[in-house]
């Protein structure tokens, strides 16, 4: 895709407005801090205005500029973080290489944050979540969201323990969901204040884990190492030892402790997602988490020739489940030998009929004993 | 005389040895929906049983070469592999009258119990000199993947040990098998009451 900012202008102008955006989000509303922001856009509009349009088509032109509005502030290295300090996570500025990268990368910010941010200070905010467009309708985009089965992922993740428990655990929230209830907040600098405050109350929301600015479907990451690093990475953020997000199990010190009955808990912590058990197995997309010990699935479910393992981690990678030189599954075999799954067929061959041809050499002589001892 | 400790080490070895067979089948021939029996418990056992036997065979080394045991299966070595070959030819084409004195041949029921007999001893002694210290080499590898390369010819660096463990599991239990089935025709008496 086009970028929307390219070379050293590109990044001249994300650090002025980053500045100006870092500085402004710690005053309070209308005032100095304004009149800055106004300042730093119209710097931003011209330099835009002066750059040369050749490349640009119109369509990104336009495009371009509606950005830029919301960018003068908010553009800059990512601060959407989820870091559990109050406040921080709303003056919010977005690493602009890596959204365009990402799934969403082609849409407008007012896409999304659809009411009441065009104009500074912001009022009546109104910001879209994910099963407001999800699945999507038209006809190209519905193919690409039916196998996902939206309406089945929300009711799985509304039954679990991050919607249910989650919305009453105040002082550990990151309040960094975009979710309904701060968008219904009232009006004013007030209001805006507050709603940051209610951050804390709010609920749980599939951003928390699919952050939208950044986000990419496994479908389009393909590469099983990279899918891994992905997916871990939100679960290991409050979850991970030390996580400055007081979410992991009082109970437990460490990830590793809370693995040990597992044999090799270090590799399997290294080479396996989380939620490659920690989700119902069956389905390609769950979003279910069965508690504690329910997400041992059975060590067989990947130990085994038909793993699942390919059809989930491996889904993208051609062919995971072929066989090469003998061993099936060899994908898998590139990254770690898999017990069970890694069975090599010439040796399973020979093996067959060694046996076999013991198992006749016994019965035969047996049964010749036998007879033999009857004649006598 | 078959001494005790000899026949306790041998009842043990051979109950571990068959449920590391069946837990190694487990193992190895799941489907992610049916296993012969649980996973977990298959893998628990096979790795406490399999560090046991290793354990109970360093035992049967040192308390064979202390007691000067080991000499029996020296002795029972010395010529078997030719014997075995003479006794083979006697069961197929019949014992040679010369050799009879001129009198009557033994019943080739006989001759192929004898065959077995010397089978038996060369399996036996099969067993604690190459299968039993390969099968505690390999097996300890496994239980220490972190050890291995991190990749040998590209691929994730544990396969050649794995297969190698497969092997000589395999040919432990083919061993099992012949040497279970021999001993319905040898007998177990020495092996119980130790004469
Ligand atoms: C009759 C004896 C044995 C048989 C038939 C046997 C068979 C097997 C088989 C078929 C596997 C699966 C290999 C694979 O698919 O990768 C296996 C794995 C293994 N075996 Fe054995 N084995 C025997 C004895 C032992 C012994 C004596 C030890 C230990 C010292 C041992 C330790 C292991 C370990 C650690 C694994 C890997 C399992 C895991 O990682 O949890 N085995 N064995
Ligand atoms: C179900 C399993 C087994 C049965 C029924 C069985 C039975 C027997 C019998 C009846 C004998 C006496 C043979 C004779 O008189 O020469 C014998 C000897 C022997 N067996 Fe086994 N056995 C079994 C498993 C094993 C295993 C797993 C091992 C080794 C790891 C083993 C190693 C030996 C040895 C070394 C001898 C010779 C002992 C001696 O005479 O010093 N057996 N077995």
């Amino acid at each position: 895709m086009q970028p929307l900012l390219s070379g050293r202008r590109a990044r001249v102008s994300y650090s002025s407005g980053n500045l100006a955006g870092r500085a402004l989000a710690r005053c309070s509303a209308v005032s100095f801090g304004c009149v800055l922001r106004l300042a730093a856009f119209a710097m931003v509009m011209l330099a835009a205005a002066l750059m040369p349009g050749g490349q640009a088509e119109a369509a990104g032109q336009a495009d371009f500029m509606k950005r830029m509005r919301c960018l003068a502030c908010h553009v800059g290295e990512s601060q959407h973080r989820l870091d559990g300090k109050e406040h921080i996570s709303k003056s919010s500025t977005i690493d602009m290489p890596q959204f365009e990268n990402a799934d969403h990368g082609k849409m407008l910010c007012a896409d999304c944050h659809s009411k009441g941010f065009t104009n500074f200070p912001h009022r009546n905010m109104k910001t879209e979540t994910c099963m407001d467009c999800h699945p999507r309708k038209e006809a190209k985009d519905a193919e690409a969201d039916k196998d996902y089965e939206f309406e089945r992922i929300n009711r799985e993740f509304e039954a679990t323990v991050h919607f249910t428990e989650y919305q009453h655990a105040k002082e550990r929230c990151c309040g960094t969901a975009v979710g309904k209830v701060a968008a219904e907040a009232g009006a004013g600098a007030a209001a805006n204040r507050k709603m940051r405050e209610t951050g804390a109350n709010q609920r749980f929301t599939c951003e928390h884990c699919h952050e939208p600015h950044y986000f990419k479907a496994t479908a389009h990451i393909k590469d099983p190492k990279l899918i891994l690093k992905n997916d871990n990475g939100p679960c290991l953020h409050c979850h991970m030892d030390g996580s400055s997000v007081a979410l992991k199990d009082p109970a437990k010190p460490n990830l590793l402790a809370a693995h040990a009955y597992l044999p090799y808990a270090d590799m399997h912590l290294k080479g396996t997602r989380c939620i490659d058990c920690h989700t119902s197995v069956t389905p390609t997309v769950a979003h279910d988490l069965p508690k504690g010990m329910k997400a041992d699935q059975g060590c067989n479910t990947c130990h085994s020739i038909d793993s699942i393992v390919v059809r989930r981690l491996y889904r993208y990678v051609d062919n995971a489940s072929a066989t090469q030189a003998g061993f099936h599954n060899a994908a898998l075999m590139k990254d770690g030998y898999v017990m069970g799954a890694n069975r090599q067929r010439w040796t399973d061959i020979a093996a067959y009929l060694l046996l076999s041809m013991g198992l006749v050499l016994v019965v035969a002589h047996g049964g010749w004993r036998v007879f033999a001892r009857k004649r006598k | 005389m078959t001494p005790l400790w000899l026949r306790l080490w041998h009842w043990t070895m051979a109950m571990l040895f068959t449920v590391l067979v069946v837990t190694g089948v487990v193992l190895t021939y799941s489907t992610s929906t049916f296993a012969l029996m649980n996973y977990a418990l298959a893998d628990t056992l096979h790795q406490v049983l399999g560090i046991a036997f290793s354990v109970l065979f360093v035992v049967f080394l040192l308390v064979s070469g202390l007691t000067g045991y080991w000499r029996r299966y020296q002795r029972l070595w010395k010529g078997l592999l030719s014997r075995i070959v003479k006794f083979g030819g006697y069961v197929i084409n019949g014992v040679p009258v010369k050799g009879n004195g001129g009198g009557e041949t033994p019943p080739r029921i006989e001759l192929s119990r004898g065959l077995l007999i010397l089978v038996q001893h060369f399996l036996s002694i099969f067993s604690i000199a190459v299968l039993s210290p390969l099968l505690a080499i390999t097996g300890l590898v496994l239980l220490f993947p972190e050890y291995a390369p991190e990749t040998i010819a590209g691929l994730g660096g544990v396969w050649p040990f794995a297969i190698a463990h497969y092997w000589v599991g395999f040919l432990g239990a083919l061993f099992l098998l012949f040497h279970a089935y021999i001993a319905t025709i040898a007998g177990f008496r020495r092996m119980i009451k130790g004469r």
